[in-house]
């Protein structure tokens, strides 16, 4: 490293980043003679400014001078402006060919960018609830006698409160779906409701943005709760979003209940629930009544067989306590993510429609080598005027460049519209959590994508067409001319 | 002459700083010596960037002195102009005056210089 004390560590970093490997050194030896100077003759501080005014104001003309320099990117991308342009012009003039390729391909494209949203949205974005969602599992019952793949049985209320004392978890917590008839003034609504333990919420992380959470003393047998939290779009359409509705009245199943708060919007748990009522296990709830969808929150430190081993102990000793109605039923846990949707599904499908994106790219390629030779004669006159077969080759690429830059924006609008339409079909929507949309992420996946199969469908028949030999035939062709 | 032979302002300027600076025209030097005689604060950028254009196109070349006799010290370029730097300056200054001949300047109002 230069020794350049009067030079900021930040200006040398900038200086390194943007000035030209030729005159890095030189100019920061320079800079420090000149704030050395500076500081000779009149302070440390004014040689500091120089410094920085000086530095800041270089960076636009070292920029410019990096573009448009020897080995800079200027050049280069005033070649491609010109293929670009020479590309449309040529692609205009056989609007066969552009419109054949632009629809494969848009098809083609439209289909993966669907699948890939539906995976991204459940496999891939991170689950919203912050960085205990790694830690989240839910809870279920197994029995040697259930099929295999039943493994996502209910908990009893009973056997909950004995899981609780497992010390590999921080809490356990239920959820039980139901449906309910909801009314406030003249205005009736059947909802998809859910009985949640008062602590299930809070481990989450989610707070009601109004009013106040469930307490401990809320939580009641099913048919005794005195209190509601209201999901967002059930307080926007039953309350015409009413600031002051806390404490409101809201008639349940023809029942007396008051709002005491209302939650986050977009948040639902464990699907599209809108309305939750505090719940507590009845007192006589048999062991055998496994209908709870427990969910726990691993304690920080310990990994889910960990937990999964003190479960199962549990779940032995209350087998032999209780053999009437737990003999031989064991446990089994799965991280929150894969529990609501089968990634493997979307992965699968993810495979197949990369499949089908191959085979466009094959029949894009095909279309593009048959147009090459339509061309030969062209290609040959470039040959023969000098053009390198580097030269050529970007030509024919930059074709399909255009045509797949066009595709990816239809397609794109297509996939929006598309993945509306599997949403609308698919029979269980995904939870809120695992809403796929073509967000930034899916459109960038998607350009990659395009850029990909551009290469594919462009590059491999312009390498094929551009091989000496096939300049043969040219002079062939062209013998008789000269 | 062919056509990138023709110089630019700046690169006027740096181009007859190096000429006055002689064995001392290097890049702060050369910014400061432009600051001294036309009273324009140029970033030293400027000057490597304009030094760079300068040499792609031949019009400078420079030299590496002996490091500074201090410990970690480095060797500076010090610039000269080529024999077509020198053809390119007499032409553009050859042209500016011609262009200037016959040309009555008023001078600025309200301003001595």
């Amino acid at each position: 490293m230069i020794p350049t004390p009067h030079v900021p560590a930040w200006a040398r970093v900038l200086i390194g980043l943007i000035a030209g490997r030729a005159d890095r050194e030189d100019l920061l030896v320079n800079l420090e003679e000149g704030a050395a100077r500076l500081a000779e003759t009149q302070c440390a501080d004014a040689a500091r400014r120089w410094c920085r005014s000086q530095v800041l104001r270089s960076l636009l003309p070292l920029l410019g001078r990096r573009v448009t320099g020897p080995g800079g990117p200027a050049p280069a991308v005033r070649g491609v402006g010109l293929d670009v342009r020479y590309a449309l012009r040529s692609l205009s003039a056989s609007r066969g060919f552009a419109s054949a390729v632009v629809l494969m391909l848009t098809l083609g494209l439209a289909a993966h960018t669907v699948v890939y949203a539906v995976v991204d949205a459940m496999v891939l974005r991170p689950l919203p609830f912050g960085d205990r969602s790694s830690r989240l599992v839910t809870v279920h019952s197994v029995h040697p006698t259930l099929a295999e793949d039943w493994n996502d049985a209910g908990v009893s209320y009973p056997d909950l409160v004995d899981f609780r004392s497992a010390t590999t978890l921080e809490s356990l917590e239920a959820v039980a779906e139901r449906d309910v008839s909801v009314s406030s003034g003249p205005e009736t609504e059947r909802v998809s409701a859910a009985s949640v333990t008062p602590g299930l919420l809070p481990m989450l992380g989610v707070a009601p943005v109004m009013g106040r959470p469930f307490a401990l003393g809320d939580a009641a047998e099913p048919g005794f709760e005195q209190v509601i939290l209201l999901g967002h779009s059930l307080w926007q359409s039953l309350y015409g979003a009413d600031p002051n509705v806390v404490g409101k009245p809201a008639l349940l199943n023809g029942r007396q209940l008051t709002v005491i708060g209302v939650l986050p919007p977009g948040f639902s748990f464990p699907e599209d629930q809108q309305l939750y009522l505090p719940y507590r296990g009845r007192d006589t709830a048999g062991r055998g009544n496994r209908g709870l969808l427990a969910v726990g929150l691993i304690a920080a430190g310990f990994s889910r067989d960990q937990n999964l081993g003190e479960l199962r102990a549990l779940a032995g000793d209350l087998a032999r306590r209780h053999p009437d109605t737990n003999r031989d039923w064991s446990v089994q846990t799965h991280p929150i993510r894969t529990y609501f949707v089968s990634g493997s599904d979307a992965t699968l499908m993810l495979i197949a429609v990369s499949a089908l994106l191959l085979l466009v790219s094959a029949n894009v390629a095909g279309l593009v080598v048959a147009r090459g030779l339509a061309r030969e004669r062209e290609l040959g006159v470039r040959a023969a005027l000098g053009a390198g077969r580097g030269r050529l080759v970007r030509l024919l690429t930059v074709e399909v460049l255009v045509l797949a830059a066009v595709s990816t924006a239809s397609a794109i609008l297509a996939a929006r519209w598309g993945l509306g339409a599997f949403l609308a079909w698919t029979p269980e929507p995904p939870p809120y959590w695992a809403q796929p949309g073509v967000d930034w992420r899916v459109t960038l996946f998607a350009s990659a994508v395009a850029g990909g199969v551009a290469m594919l469908a462009g590059l491999m028949p312009a390498l094929r067409l551009t091989r000496v030999e096939q300049f043969r035939a040219f002079s062939k062709h062209t013998a008789g001319l000269s | 002459m062919p056509k990138g032979h023709f110089v630019g302002e700046l690169e006027l300027y740096v181009l007859l700083a190096i000429l006055h600076l002689e064995a001392d025209a290097y890049g702060v030097r050369i910014r400061q010596e432009i600051e001294e005689r036309t009273g324009r604060d140029v970033a030293i950028g400027a000057v490597y960037a304009t030094l760079g254009r300068l040499d792609d196109k031949g019009l400078v070349r420079f030299d590496l002195t002996d490091p500074q006799p201090i410990a970690g010290g480095r060797s500076k370029k010090i610039f000269a102009l080529t024999a077509p730097g020198r053809r390119a300056l007499e032409h553009s200054t050859e042209m500016l005056s011609r262009m200037m001949r016959g040309v009555a300047l008023r001078p600025a109002r309200g301003r001595a210089r």
